[in-house]
């Protein structure tokens, strides 16, 4: 795989982060992700998966360290900045974070209204996306009337809807059965297969041994590429 | 783009209303029992402040005239009064027309004044102070001046009783800054607060509307449009009870106390204040806003 052919999609440079000056939740992290990448973020809880990936979509500003989206210095962009790169990027998390007072529809047109798409371009578009992900007959029910597997799909489909170079995922899986897991990660393949970048954290073992992918191991804030987590723990 | 933009801004507003009826009605209603207070407080401040301006409007200071007063000092001081920036007009009553009116006045008793050999009334001079004198120092200082001309003999313009007016005019105008000033306060207290409790049950919604891309001009505007149009619609509510209270005080003042008819007379808003009491209902909604959604983005 060239760099040239394949663009890098993230990259990553000596980052660290830290909450309490004494306790450091990432020490000198750097990676690359080229586009059409497929990797899972592992390792114990509280080992710093989350904060990574928020750093990654600017939801926190790193202590120190740099990280490049598309290219695109991220760390020292302004607030406005920010919403403009979180369009480029779809982000899954485990609690769903759907509006509960919004439909299905009208959650995951949201990412197309806040940049102006006409109304018929978000109706086709999100119809699609629903049906990707196998829920469209419940368009016009609202998240709390859906059982935890349905919600996340909501959640995927919105995450896919602007048509993303990059999804992150927190734990996507971390609530549902293994049967529904596997639906769940069946999206991320497609998606992934059609060239999008995928970053997927987890601590669930039975993911990584099913789905043999890229794997990036978090062990007291340190990160480590390609190392299975059973063999770091 | 822009139109689409602006439609779905004013859809996500409608939204935001539908879904959080009664955090509305609530803010609503707070707004509106606020405004009520202030209707309430500046419709008695209004027809107070008039009472007591329609009463001055009977005041009179009277020049009383030397008997001695020669025409042209006559002339010369009346034209010294009409030119005085105070005064609104000024009416010659001669020694002949001051007894008639006390004559008038005296009614079946008038033929006391049948011995009288000379007439002891004075002339004068009977000036009207205009509305625009506003203290008690102007009156003084014009009162002062009069005095010192030739041909006046004594000035009265019962001091005391007007003392007592300005004192009142401008205790009025003291607590009615500062009541204005207090109930403004409290009431854009309240109405952050209440917004604060509709945003707070939103905070989820605002957190992932930023996450998936929003500008925070995006996720404001909804909530700026929704306190203005709590503001507006708790501005005619309020402007409504308001009127309704007026009409029902007007009508049981007529009914209670029909001898008062003529001489108390109740005044609304003008069309202008009416525009200025939305206007202020508006900007309450505005203010609660800015203070709640600067409050929620800091915490």
């Amino acid at each position: 795989m060239s760099s040239k052919k394949w663009p890098r999609m993230i990259r990553v440079f000596h980052l660290y982060k830290s909450y309490l000056p004494t306790v450091a939740v990432l020490q000198d992290v750097s990676f690359t992700l080229e586009a059409g990448d497929f990797v899972f973020l592992t390792g114990p809880s509280g080992a710093g998966k989350t904060t990574l990936l928020r750093l990654l979509f600017a939801a926190e500003r790193p202590k120190s360290g740099q990280i490049l989206i598309n290219g695109k210095n991220i760390t020292s962009f302004s607030r406005r900045q920010i919403a403009h790169v979180r369009r480029s990027i779809g982000v899954v998390f485990q609690d769903f974070k759907l509006i509960n007072y919004r439909t299905v529809f009208d959650n995951v047109a949201l990412v197309l209204e806040i940049t102006g798409t006409p109304r018929n371009e978000i109706k086709k578009r999100v119809w699609k996306v629903l049906k990707m992900v196998g829920i469209e007959q419940k368009l016009y029910r609202y998240p709390l009337e859906l059982s935890g597997g349905e919600q996340q799909r909501v959640a995927i489909a919105r995450a896919l809807v602007n048509d993303p170079q990059i999804i992150l995922a927190d734990e996507p899986t971390g609530n549902l059965d293994f049967e529904i897991t596997t639906e769940i990660m069946n999206i991320f393949n497609n998606v992934n297969a059609q060239g999008t970048t995928v970053m997927v954290a987890t601590h669930n073992q039975l993911l990584l041994q099913k789905f043999k992918r890229k794997v990036f191991t978090l062990h007291n804030g340190m990160l480590q590429e390609g190392v299975p987590a059973q063999e770091n723990q | 783009m822009k139109m689409t933009y602006f439609y779905y801004l004013l859809r996500s507003t409608y939204q935001n209303i539908r879904q959080h009826l009664v955090i509305n009605l609530i803010s609503i209603f707070t707004i509106a029992f606020s405004l009520v207070l202030f209707g309430l407080y500046s419709f008695g401040y209004l027809n107070l402040k008039k009472t007591l301006e329609d009463w001055r409007t009977d005041f009179q200071m009277i020049v009383y005239l030397e008997d001695s007063i020669s025409k042209s000092q006559l002339n010369s001081l009346r034209h010294f009064c009409e030119s005085s920036p105070a005064v609104a007009r000024v009416v010659h009553v001669s020694k002949k027309q001051a007894m008639q009116r006390f004559r008038k006045s005296l009614g079946k008793d008038s033929s006391l004044l049948r011995g009288l050999k000379e007439n002891p009334l004075p002339a004068s001079l009977e000036l009207q102070l205009k509305n625009k004198v506003k203290d008690m120092q102007a009156v003084e200082n014009l009162a002062k001046q009069i005095g010192k001309q030739p041909g006046v003999e004594e000035l009265q313009y019962g001091q005391q009783w007007l003392r007592h007016f300005f004192s009142l005019m401008k205790l009025l105008h003291i607590a009615g800054l500062g009541v204005t000033g207090f109930l403004f306060f409290v009431t854009v207290f309240i109405v952050s607060n209440t917004i604060k409790l509709s945003f707070y049950s939103r905070r989820d919604a605002i957190d992932i509307m930023e996450l998936v891309g929003a500008t925070r001009f995006y996720i404001a505007v909804p909530y700026l449009l929704e306190g203005i149009f709590q503001g507006l619609v708790a501005s005619l509510l309020s402007v409504g009870a308001v009127y309704a209270l007026y009409y029902y005080l007007v009508s049981w003042l007529r009914q209670s106390f029909p001898f008062l008819q003529g001489m108390v007379s109740l005044a609304f808003f003008t069309p202008g204040m009416l525009g200025g009491f939305v206007a202020l209902g508006v900007l309450l909604g505005v203010l609660g806003f800015l203070v709640s959604f600067k409050w929620i983005r800091g915490s």
